[in-house]
């Protein structure tokens, strides 16, 4: 096994730990908000109190179309405060349910697959994509290995399928490794309110989103291949591979285009919403104002892949192996 | 690279012999797939190269041979084996024991030196006992002992069939080992010469009294004696007996009539001079 596999698996570990430590202490400070009366629409509406809506003689403004403007904009700054409110409980709401299941040996797959999912999870593969791939060129064995076994396509699905299973190792490490801390979580951070999982309900929730992540780090799997083709280095890998991802996630902030965005896909297909914490959606930003498609970030992501690995069989077939 | 044209018999030994950069180097890629020509046609045992078929029937070492540094010599020549087509059996342990590696095998390559290394790429190259060994530079690294290996390792595995195409910058390697040599200058083919006709095209040195120098030079004119010394000139196209019969007919008698022939180096520092007389 590579050195560099241990270090990313350990960097993955604490990544992990820290997402989760962070979201076991927000969940304890909201539990008592959301199994309170003040998260529901009645307490919301309590403690916004009563709307302050002026008339038109409290402000001195004669009847008509100024005065009921200004009552229009009082109307609509109250709406918005409550839906605030509305959107801050369903958050802590939210925070808290992910808490549980953290707490959770099976459930705390969910952490494990979304943080895979994660840019984090891209820069893990792209590091091994770097080592496994670029490093080959790096290392100068590429010319060893390439005399093996002349057909080049070969090579590469090859590194493509040992990146994906490399991948799926790390998830899995960091899954047994999430699951040891879900007891000591529940033991540090008893959350006074939500009924515990069982741990069939904790593999109900894991499982999908662990099925869904491998979708994502395949397609992360193809684009660390590509740019160890392209670069034909360590580093050059590492750093094409992560500029070019942060580059198309930029595509987000262009409401016109984002939906070209690689984060839409991720969160539309891996249900990453703008609504709660999870380590995705510290990772991932939804854009605003967008309910990304599941179909869409599937389908996109589906393709995605082959069109990656069609473009790198075919220029590592033209390329010369020097020195 | 242009004009390089190369035929190699089987079971032949072919040295490529050149200045640095004429592309000794690119020409093993080329017959391995590595570099593409932009034109031009590559045949292995009859068969278009690069085809994986015919490369499988190949063991190379090209460049500097390099491995994974932080794997055993075992287990680098496992991983190499596993890259391919299944290889012969106990392919690992027996190309260990043909290189003298065997005590080594278990420790990480990160803890060789260069001539372990070196072995350790024959190693890797002889691994699926290939029909054809492509050489680069084999002799890099090693020590007086370890060249002496290497020699007779390559011609044993030329006795067994193996087709050797290598290069080298030690010229009396390659003059001991190949049965042909091919010079290259510039990226082409300057010249191809059977190292048996180069072994067998001698001329004699013949040594006279000083005083007598003018008088056997005189009677060996017709043969172009060219003159190295007082008394002493060398003649080509008579046999040593000729040449002693002749002077002493005329009452001189030589002091040494030896055979003297032209080393490889002689042969390729005459070819590489006249290749850049031609070049300008």
């Amino acid at each position: 096994m590579r050195p560099i596999v241990g270090a990313v698996a350990i960097g993955l570990m604490l990544a992990a730990a820290v997402f989760a430590w962070q979201q076991q202490g927000g969940a304890q400070q909201q539990v008592g908000f959301v199994y309170s009366n003040a998260s529901t629409p009645g307490g919301i509406a309590q403690s916004a109190g009563p709307p302050q809506i002026p008339s038109c003689s409290s402000v001195g403004l004669p009847p008509g179309p100024q005065c009921d403007q200004l009552i229009a904009r009082a109307r609509e700054a109250y709406q918005n405060e409550i839906n605030a409110m509305k959107a801050q409980a369903a958050a802590a709401k939210l925070l808290v349910q992910l808490a549980v299941v953290q707490q959770n040996p099976a459930g705390a797959g969910l952490m494990a697959a979304s943080l895979m999912a994660s840019v984090v999870g891209a820069i893990a593969i792209f590091l091994l994509a770097a080592a496994h791939f670029g490093g080959e060129w790096t290392g100068g064995t590429m010319a060893a290995v390439l005399s093996q076994d002349g057909r080049r396509w070969r090579l590469v699905a090859g590194k493509f399928v040992s990146l994906f299973l490399l991948a799926q190792g790390l998830l899995l490490v960091t899954w047994v490794f999430l699951a040891a801390l879900s007891l000591l979580f529940r033991a540090a951070y008893p959350l006074d309110g939500p009924s515990p999982l069982s741990i069939g309900d904790g593999f109900a929730i894991a499982g999908p989103a662990v099925l869904r992540s491998c979708l994502v780090t395949a397609a992360y799997c193809a684009l660390g291949v590509l740019a160890a083709v392209m670069t034909r280095n360590t580093l050059g890998t590492l750093l094409l591979a992560t500029g070019g991802l942060l580059a198309w996630l930029m595509l987000e902030t262009l409401p016109s285009i984002a939906t070209l965005s690689i984060g839409y896909w991720i969160s539309g297909w891996m249900g990453f919403t703008d609504a709660g914490f999870s380590s995705g959606q510290v990772m991932w930003g939804v854009p605003p104002g967008m309910t990304p498609s599941a179909t869409i970030g599937f389908l996109a992501l589906l393709a995605l892949i082959p069109a990656a690995g069609a473009i790198s069989a075919a220029r590592f077939q033209r390329l010369d192996i020097a020195a | 690279m242009s004009g390089v044209d190369l035929e190699v018999d089987e079971a032949q030994i072919v040295g490529l012999v050149g200045p640095n950069g004429a592309g000794k180097t690119t020409i093993l890629k080329m017959v391995l797939g590595l570099v593409r020509p932009t034109s031009g046609e590559i045949f292995i045992f009859g068969t278009r190269a690069p085809c994986p078929a015919v490369l499988q029937a190949a063991g190379s070492m090209v460049d500097r041979p390099a491995f994974y540094p932080w794997l055993t010599a075992r287990a680098n020549l496992s991983v190499l084996l596993d890259g391919g087509p299944p290889g012969p059996p106990h392919a690992v342990e027996r190309a260990l024991e043909l290189v003298a590696l065997t005590g080594d095998a278990d420790r990480q390559v990160k803890t060789f030196s260069q001539g372990m290394r070196q072995r350790l790429g024959m190693a890797a190259a002889l691994m699926r006992k290939p029909r054809l060994l492509i050489l680069d530079e084999p002799a890099n690294g090693l020590d007086p002992a370890g060249i002496r290996d290497l020699r007779r390792l390559i011609l044993d595995v030329s006795a067994e069939g193996t087709t050797v195409l290598l290069s080298s910058h030690l010229l009396a390697e390659v003059e001991r080992i190949c049965d042909w040599v091919a010079f290259i200058s510039g990226g082409t083919i300057t010249e191809t010469r059977k190292m048996s006709d180069l072994r067998s095209a001698t001329r004699l040195r013949v040594s006279v009294p000083t005083s007598q120098s003018a008088q056997a030079l005189a009677i060996l004119a017709a043969h172009g004696p060219v003159v190295v010394g007082d008394g002493v000139f060398v003649v080509g196209g008579l046999p040593g007996a000729e040449v002693a019969r002749l002077l002493s007919r005329a009452g001189i008698f030589a002091d040494t009539v030896e055979p003297e022939r032209d080393s490889l180096e002689d042969v390729y520092l005459k070819a590489v001079d006249s290749a850049e007389a031609v070049g300008g």
